[in-house]
């Protein structure tokens, strides 16, 4: 009972300094916002031009598709480890998991997501 | 090995979701199809929805059961299974004839059979980590249904503003989830107890995590503290998916709350109750104050679910005994009346354009008597007043409060009940004393198919209120698992 | 080392997220709490299940990172059309709808 008692008074402190912390910045900080701190640093010289190009909205149509599918493939990694105990049963599993992934794949390709022009 | 694996996967006990899965897939790929059939893609959607009510005779004192105990049917769970049936099939039917492009059309249905899959694979769930699985299906495919119409600013943030909070509160589940698991072992429903009284000296670590997986679940029924993103999200969505997202992820996290109510009370908990006694109080009394100043239909709607929510939660309290039985039965009241209420709101949205205003009820009862009589009979039901179906409910949630001891939780809801007569009435008042001034008339009065369904929603309440003591007697679950 | 450091960094991890999501106004800075807030709780189950000598925990922790991985992207995609509509991505500016 100790321990667990020890734990929740941890924990009470570990909340109180992350909130306390926080909060103690703002009421005693000050923070002025001068336009020279929202601008990029460059050596100390006021910028040449404004860096903020938008990047094409096909990069991310792009990634999002990819960490999706490069997360999902985590479960093939766990069949793998226990390929052998799992046996012709696990390979049935993973082709039917691999299947119902190859859906969406097939619907971004359908929508054409996965054209670059 | 193999065969025993084989044996406890059951493909059956998850029929319904693979169903609803295989259709939504289908509605995905609809595209290819001529571009006039969209308008009647609701047809389809909502015959595989009766379909599904087929499924109910394999289910019914059946207890199917599978993947090793995680999913179990009984005859509970098969309650909220029709429920939830009946909210989709209400929010579909909201829907007809607004989506004109067959993509747009393809992807609605789809997230909402997804959503509905979700919703009913939480139902069944035995383990929390099932219920977690299921939580964030529904969560997502809501996300994205949320800001998929009228794409305006309004929606985009109210589409931000409810995948953050949600996303939030699915993080605060899994802390409670990860602290059950170290405190007891296990993650599945029936092994909490026995687990815990093994190991007394992690109770109080147990109790935390209870406290945050119930934390979890009151972001999706928007109890008080945890409500900040309901009249937002409801009144930046389309109405008809507003309706949706009113009543039938309610009725999912209720089923959830419900099997853990039944565990714990079981054997008296005291930190569970002073937990939900907050929620319920705060819900019902924030809830309340909040909907009287409000101006636009929907944030009142949406203030009054979640006073609603604040007088469901007075049955988990009493859940071993009465409380099963009068939960059930108010869900199934709040189905209607709650949804029925939205429709209005679809239908006047359609009319108007726009988001309505309770101003903008005038002088319905003159141009439309049919909608205005149902619109009045919801009010009435959600004030709780004879012979609807929402006094009923009302009648017996208290009613088991106070046999069980729960007297003062049940004064503040008959204070909050009386308060939330006058935001009620100003309603009817509008539709029947109020003038319409000139301009704009309501359309032509014929046969409509909205209006109809209004009207059933309405009759269904009616009919509630006159066998109400036959049919809680009927719900009345049979077993405790 | 015992599973109270564990549990406690895990603490931290997840207080430091909570408070960062009430605090922050970027939508960047707030999906990173939640992800923060995730892996807190990942930490957890992993001591947990070394402390419980079972192995559940460690398949809690990949099914809840394939989760957050479809949460996460369908964030991002709203982030990607929210900068386009509103210009930025800064959650107090949003406020269309009334409180």
């Amino acid at each position: 009972m100790t321990t667990t008692l020890a734990l929740i008074i941890f924990a009470v402190l570990v909340f109180c300094v992350a909130i306390g912390v926080p909060l103690l910045s703002y009421f005693i900080g000050r923070k002025p916002m001068t336009p020279e701190k929202s601008v990029p640093y460059e050596c100390g010289m006021d910028p040449i031009e404004q860096e903020q190009g938008l990047v094409s909205v096909k990069f991310y149509k792009i990634a999002l598709i990819f960490v999706i599918f490069d997360v999902e493939t985590i479960f093939i990694y766990l069949w793998a480890v226990s390929a052998e105990q799992t046996g012709v049963f696990g390979l049935i599993e993973i082709i039917v998991f691999i299947a119902i992934l190859f859906i969406p794949l097939l619907y971004a390709w359908h929508k054409g997501d996965l054209q670059w022009e | 090995m193999n065969e025993m694996q084989l044996i406890d996967i059951n493909i059956v006990s998850v029929g319904p979701e693979i169903i609803l899965l295989a259709a939504g897939i289908l509605f995905l790929f609809f595209k290819l199809f001529p571009a006039k059939l969209s308008r009647y893609l609701s047809v389809p959607a909502m015959i595989i929805l009766f379909c599904l009510f087929i499924f109910l005779p394999f289910f019914r004192d059946n207890n199917v059961a599978g993947f090793a105990g995680a999913i179990k049917w009984d005859n509970t769970s098969l309650l909220f299974y029709i429920l939830l049936l009946f909210a989709a099939l209400l929010a579909i039917m909201f829907s007809h004839g607004k989506l004109k492009d067959n993509e747009r059309a393809g992807e609605f249905y789809f997230l909402l059979y997804v959503a509905q899959a979700g919703m009913i694979l939480m139902v069944t769930a035995r383990d929390l980590l099932i219920v977690f699985l299921s939580m964030e299906i529904l969560s997502v495919s809501l996300y994205v249904l949320v800001g998929m119409f009228r794409a305006g600013k309004a929606q985009m943030e109210a589409m931000v503003k409810y995948f953050l909070l949600g996303s939030f509160s699915s993080a605060v589940f899994l802390m409670g989830l990860a602290l059950i698991y170290g405190a007891s072992g296990a993650t599945h429903f029936d092994s909490l107890y026995p687990a815990t009284i093994s190991s007394l000296h992690m109770l109080a670590l147990f109790y935390i995590g209870v406290v945050m997986v119930l934390a979890g679940l009151g972001f999706k029924i928007a109890a008080v503290p945890f409500h900040m993103w309901a009249p937002d999200a409801y009144e930046g969505a389309d109405e008809s998916v507003a309706a949706f997202l009113a009543a039938a992820p309610k009725i999912a996290a209720f089923a959830v709350i419900y099997r853990l109510g039944m565990i714990m009370n079981l054997y008296t908990v005291e930190t569970l109750t002073a937990v939900i006694v907050v929620m319920s109080a705060g819900s019902m009394v924030l809830g309340n104050l909040a909907a009287l100043k409000q101006t636009m239909l929907i944030r009142m709607l949406a203030y009054s679910g979640i006073a609603q929510v604040g007088y469901m939660l007075i049955g988990i309290l009493v859940l071993p005994q009465s409380g099963a039985a009068a939960l059930l039965f108010y869900l199934f009241v709040y189905v209607f009346m709650n949804m029925g209420a939205f429709g209005i709101a679809v239908f006047l949205s359609r009319e108007k354009g726009g988001n309505v205003a309770i101003d903008d009820l005038a002088g319905l009862a003159k141009g439309r008597p049919l909608v205005a009589f149902a619109m009045a009979v919801f009010m009435i039901s959600l004030a709780g007043i004879p012979p609807t179906g929402g006094f009923f409910a009302k009648f017996y949630i208290f009613k088991s409060g106070i046999e069980a001891g729960y007297l003062g939780v049940v004064i503040i809801a008959v204070i909050a009940t009386v308060v939330s007569l006058y935001y009620y009435f100003r309603v009817i008042m509008a539709m029947y004393m109020q003038e319409k001034e000139e301009g704009a008339r309501w359309g032509s009065a014929g046969f409509d198919f909205l209006p109809a369904v209004l009207f059933l929603c309405a009759f269904a309440l009616l009919a509630c209120g006159l066998i109400a003591p036959h049919l809680l007697s009927s719900l009345m679950p049979g077993e405790a698992h | 080392m015992g599973i109270y450091h564990f549990l406690g960094l895990a603490f931290i991890l997840f207080a430091i997220g909570a408070v960062g999501f009430f605090v922050r106004n970027n939508i960047i800075v707030l999906l990173l709490s939640v992800e923060l807030m995730l892996n807190a709780v990942n930490l957890v189950f992993v001591s947990f299940s070394r402390y419980l000598h079972g192995l559940e925990g460690q398949i809690f922790v990949f099914l809840i990172m394939a989760v957050a991985a479809a949460e996460v992207a369908v964030g991002l995609a709203i982030v990607v059309s929210i900068f386009r509509m509103f210009k930025t991505l800064d959650i107090s500016k949003m406020n269309l709808l009334k409180r």
